[in-house]
């Protein structure tokens, strides 16, 4: 099999300000293959999609490059085409002109545009639908004629960007086996690269799951997936498949430390808190009580319908604050968690006190306030501190969840208008 | 505690400090507003001089520059209060909606010479013993030009409030006064600060005008910066016009950096969103004001005098709760006095109507034929005027749209270009005119352009800042032609934005002319056919049911216009929204 596309070495950094670059992606290298579908894997915001712009050839790398064929991207790819999260289809043209306009550039007769429309409308099984307007049709409906377009420039490579997840759960199940029918059926697109948030879409599309993960997004592993096909979602080994990824996601996102290192850790590090609210966190350890205090994380994801990164970061955080532990994939009470989610309000404001200021992040910055010569402190001081003591984070979103902490906690108090953040 | 010692080293004192520094200027800066308004004040009332002479001194144009200042300030205020009254009459009863509303699209059609005669001849002859008569006069004009778009603005937010919001005030009872407080006022004060950045422009615009007129054989001149622009281009002083344009672009610029970026900074909280996504906009100003003790010190006397009324409300409702005769008291507030209020106000259209129908009832057919080939003419010039405005602004605009940081580079420079008032610039541009031989009849679409070309390109500038990514990627990765992108694209997704740039800028174009058409410069009058020049003659010769009559036929033509151009073309342009 040859090599249709090879991704090496690229690193993507964007500037916050004048002084600071953040990394979104770190040494990504991979390659596609003839005739393979891969996805890139990894929770939402970690830079998939500045990947697929990337080899797309709409954004350059901050460093590395990206290979067709053999040959450098430094300009947009006539070889590949994109299919897009919200559908990117123009409001005023109908479902046969949207198509159309991806036609016109490649200087075809007439007779070559209506064939090519009419052969794709007839694959996506939107014949009958082509002079409806995108505003009169369904999120799948709509999805369609982006597939639609896409294919009818007859690309090599299709690159989709989440493109189920603005469609009904049902209606991607179907999307998704057309997906792979019009794919095994014809000659082009040789090859598709697929980025999702979704494990099970994952799992039942692609022949090589490149997992993303860490900050800045790095990649974990690379899986090779050689289930049979056609898939079925609901057989053994399918679903041992999804559990392997689940581990995969789990030991490198909630590492079972021992001990004695995480208690090390703390001493010397500044922890990342992670991104979530108290309600959120709060909100997991009522979950998991109602539940008889033992749960896995990913089956916590799919009953309470949210996607499993955001999932990770609650969990992440809980485990933070000794509330829980995470043994491999499931998550457990510990006797503060438990002791927590027993106590009522103010009982509960006390121990999340106590928690969060054995975070020396928090404490730290929490001394400063109180330190501080007018008993406040303004958010850029506050942002500076992050953004000195953990440089791969991103200082508004630590500073969003240190404030959301401290005031659930009733230590701290903040005016977004002035910026001043003083003791309560 | 190596980590705390950092923190040491930061010298949080400065940041206080600044706040003593900051007391004493602002101490400074009410002190001298409060001097300039009083010396205004003191001028306006000493004396009697209804043709003041002009120097063309630096020392005399800060004084004028002051003067006019004021003037704008105060008829300004006049609008802020004008705008509140009718916009809220208009949102709280039908009736007064289906009267009101059209009343306001005559109004806002009808040029400020049109007002001139009238105000100037009746408040001169009430204050005949001083200037302030003549000082009235000109703040009203300035007023017409300031104050109609701030209550189409003012009312078209108050109609957009979520019924979620009226029926949160209904669930809780909230008296007029608390609900306006609470919900009416925080969702329309961002709109209402746009709208006055806009109408402080508009003021502007006719500001020589209003400091300067004929009036049959009488002239008419007042101290200011107008004033001094409109000698200075009779006697070709180039020097002058200069000096004048300076102050103006500084008197710009101060109140974009005291009065409307704080006040925009301020309005953001009252945005109504639940997100803080967004970077909000900061204002230098504002932070040093939130400094200072001056805004705490105001917040609390504000606070002292709402506490206070809202212990009045409760006892009133205490009262009122005891007392049957609430109910009829409140009924006559709520019936009798808009109703009043209404008859008179239909009974003085009747009374100005069957007036000007006397007046122009005596008016020959070849003079009624002048003044509609005159409106064809400036009809024609509007529509070009337009087309070139378009042809440039669409094409940079998205340009500008599309690349978010030229954008914000340029901003501040074409914010200040389109609030500059044109016809300052007017004497110099006819003296090009006068070199290269270019006839006022095509030169004054030149000028009129100048006027208006700006809303056309702040509108396209936000369209194209609305299209979404993904569809400007889309446009890219299918490799679409530049055209292709442009006519298929951008274009549409801007056109919804453009019409209301054409609205805004046909709307402009049309008062403009009676500056545009018509221009004295060294001592000359430069007139061509048109119904702005029209206009601005019958004016200056005080032939009033000529006025009248073009003035009646100008206003025709703008709302017959809106009503069956624009208007169908809005309708249209909403079938192109993105989002």
């Amino acid at each position: 099999m040859n090599v249709i596309c090879n991704v090496n070495n690229v690193s993507q950094s964007f500037s916050l300000s004048t002084k600071k670059s953040l990394e979104i992606l770190k040494d990504i290298t991979f390659d596609i293959y003839e005739n393979e579908v891969v996805s890139i894997l990894g929770p939402s915001g970690s830079g998939k999609s500045t990947l697929l712009r990337m080899i797309c050839g709409i954004l350059k790398p901050s460093s590395g490059s990206v290979f067709y064929k053999g040959k450098l991207v430094d300009s947009i790819n006539p070889n590949v085409s994109m299919v897009f999260q919200n559908f990117a289809l123009l409001p005023w043209l109908n479902v046969e002109e949207n198509i159309k306009l991806a036609l016109k550039p490649l200087n075809l007769s007439k007779n070559d545009i209506e064939k090519y429309t009419i052969m794709v409308t007839k694959i996506t099984g939107l014949s009958g639908f082509e002079e409806a307007y995108p505003k009169e049709l369904s999120g799948g409906m709509q999805q369609r004629v982006g597939v639609a377009r896409a294919l009818a420039v007859n690309p090599e490579l299709l690159l989709m960007d989440e493109p189920f997840s603005h469609v009904d759960t049902l209606v991607a199940e179907s999307l998704r086996s057309e997906l792979i029918d019009i794919w095994e059926q014809r000659g082009n697109p040789k090859s598709i690269l697929i980025v999702s948030h979704d494990i099970k879409e994952v799992v039942y599309l692609s022949d090589k799951i490149i997992v993303l993960g860490g900050k800045p997004t790095q990649i974990k592993t690379i899986i090779e997936n050689k289930l049979p096909r056609p898939r079925d979602y609901r057989s053994i080994d399918f679903l041992n498949m999804v559990d392997y990824i689940h581990d995969i996601i789990t030991a490198s996102d909630l590492p079972d430390i021992p001990e004695t290192i995480e208690t090390q850790r703390k001493e010397n590090f500044f922890e990342a808190l992670p991104e979530a609210s108290p309600g959120e966190i709060v909100g997991l350890l009522e979950f998991l009580d109602s539940h008889g205090g033992y749960d896995d994380i990913f089956h916590i994801a799919v009953e309470l319908n949210r996607e499993f990164g955001d999932i990770i970061k609650i969990t992440k955080a809980a485990e933070l604050l000794d509330f829980v532990d995470t043994p491999r994939r499931s998550i457990v009470f510990t006797t503060i968690g438990r002791k927590f989610i027993e106590s009522d309000i103010e009982h509960r404001k006390q121990i999340w006190k106590k928690e969060i200021l054995d975070l020396r992040l928090v404490r730290y910055l929490f001394e400063a306030v109180k330190k501080s010569d007018k008993g406040f402190l303004y958010k850029e001081d506050i942002l500076n501190e992050i953004s000195n003591n953990l440089p791969q984070e991103d200082p508004e979103k630590i500073f969003k969840t240190f404030i959301s902490w401290t005031r659930y906690a009733d230590i701290l108090a903040y005016d977004s208008e002035t910026e001043e953040v003083t003791l309560q | 505690m190596l980590g705390l010692s950092i923190f040491s080293n930061i010298n949080f004192d400065i940041v206080k400090k600044r706040s003593l520094i900051a007391d004493l200027a602002f101490l400074l800066l009410l002190l001298s507003i409060l001097y300039i308004i009083t010396h205004y004040a003191y001028r306006a009332t000493s004396h009697v001089n209804y043709e003041a002479n002009i120097s063309l001194s630096l020392v005399s144009l800060a004084k004028y520059s002051l003067y006019s200042l004021s003037r704008a300030l105060i008829a300004f205020a006049l609008s802020f209060v004008f705008t509140i009254f009718y916009g809220y009459f208009m949102y709280k009863n039908k009736t007064a909606q289906s009267l009101l509303l059209p009343i306001l699209d005559i109004l806002q059609s009808i040029p400020v010479l049109g007002f001139l005669p009238a105000v100037v001849l009746a408040l001169i002859a009430l204050f005949p013993h001083s200037n302030i008569g003549l000082e009235l006069a000109s703040i009203i004009m300035i007023f017409t030009g300031q104050v109609w778009n701030m209550v189409f603005g003012f009312y078209g937010t108050l109609k957009t409030i979520p019924e979620e919001f009226n029926e949160v005030a209904s669930l809780y009872k909230l008296n007029w006064f608390q609900k306006f407080r609470w919900i009416e006022f925080p969702t329309t004060i961002s709109s209402l600060i746009w709208n006055s950045m806009m109408s402080m422009a508009g003021g502007w615009f006719f500001l020589m005008v209003c400091e300067e007129f004929t009036l049959g054989n009488k002239n008419f001149r007042l101290e200011g910066l107008g004033s001094y622009m409109s000698v200075a281009a009779n006697e070709g002083n180039y020097t002058a016009m200069a000096y004048g344009i300076l102050a103006m672009i500084a008197i710009i610029v101060a109140l974009d950096q005291f009065i409307w970026q704080p006040l925009v900074a301020w309005s953001e909280k009252f945005k109504i969103e639940y997100s803080l996504n967004s970077k909000p906009k900061e204002s230098w100003f504002l932070n040093l004001l939130i400094d200072s003790n001056i805004l705490e010190f105001a917040n609390n006397i504000y606070k002292k005098i709402t506490t206070i009324s809202e212990k009045k409300f409760i006892n009133l409702e205490r009262i009122n709760k005891k007392n049957r005769s609430k109910k009829n008291k409140n009924l006559f507030f709520i019936n009798i006095i808009p109703n009043l209020v209404l008859s008179l106000i239909v009974f003085f259209i009747l009374f100005a109507s069957y007036k000007v129908i006397l007046m122009i009832k005596y008016i020959p057919s070849n003079t009624w034929y002048t003044i509609f080939k005159s409106d064809s003419y400036t009809l024609i010039r509007v529509l070009i005027t337009i087309l070139i405005g378009s042809l440039w602004t669409i094409p940079f605009g998205i340009y500008l749209g599309l690349s978010p940081k030229l954008s914000k580079i340029l901003q501040p420079i074409i914010q200040i270009s389109a609030s500059f008032p044109a016809p300052m610039l007017f004497p110099i541009i006819i003296g090009i005119f006068y070199v290269l031989h270019i006839n006022l009849s095509y030169g004054s679409i030149i000028l009129m352009l100048m006027g208006t070309q700006w809303y056309i390109l702040f509108n396209v500038i936000a369209g194209a800042l609305n299209i979404p990514s993904e569809i400007i990627t889309m446009g890219k990765v299918f490799k679409l032609s530049l055209w292709e992108r442009f006519s298929s694209i951008y274009f549409k997704a801007i056109f919804p934005y453009l019409v209301t740039g054409w609205i805004t800028a046909a709307g402009g174009a049309w008062n403009a002319s009676i500056v545009a058409e018509y221009v004295n410069f060294k001592n000359h009058t430069i007139a061509t056919t048109g119904i702005g020049a029209l206009i601005a003659q019958a004016a200056n010769a005080e032939q009033i049911p000529l006025l009248a009559a073009s003035v009646l036929v100008m206003a025709l033509t703008v709302v017959l216009f809106n009503k069956l151009v624009w208007k169908n073309l809005y309708k249209l342009s909403q079938n192109y929204k993105v989002r």
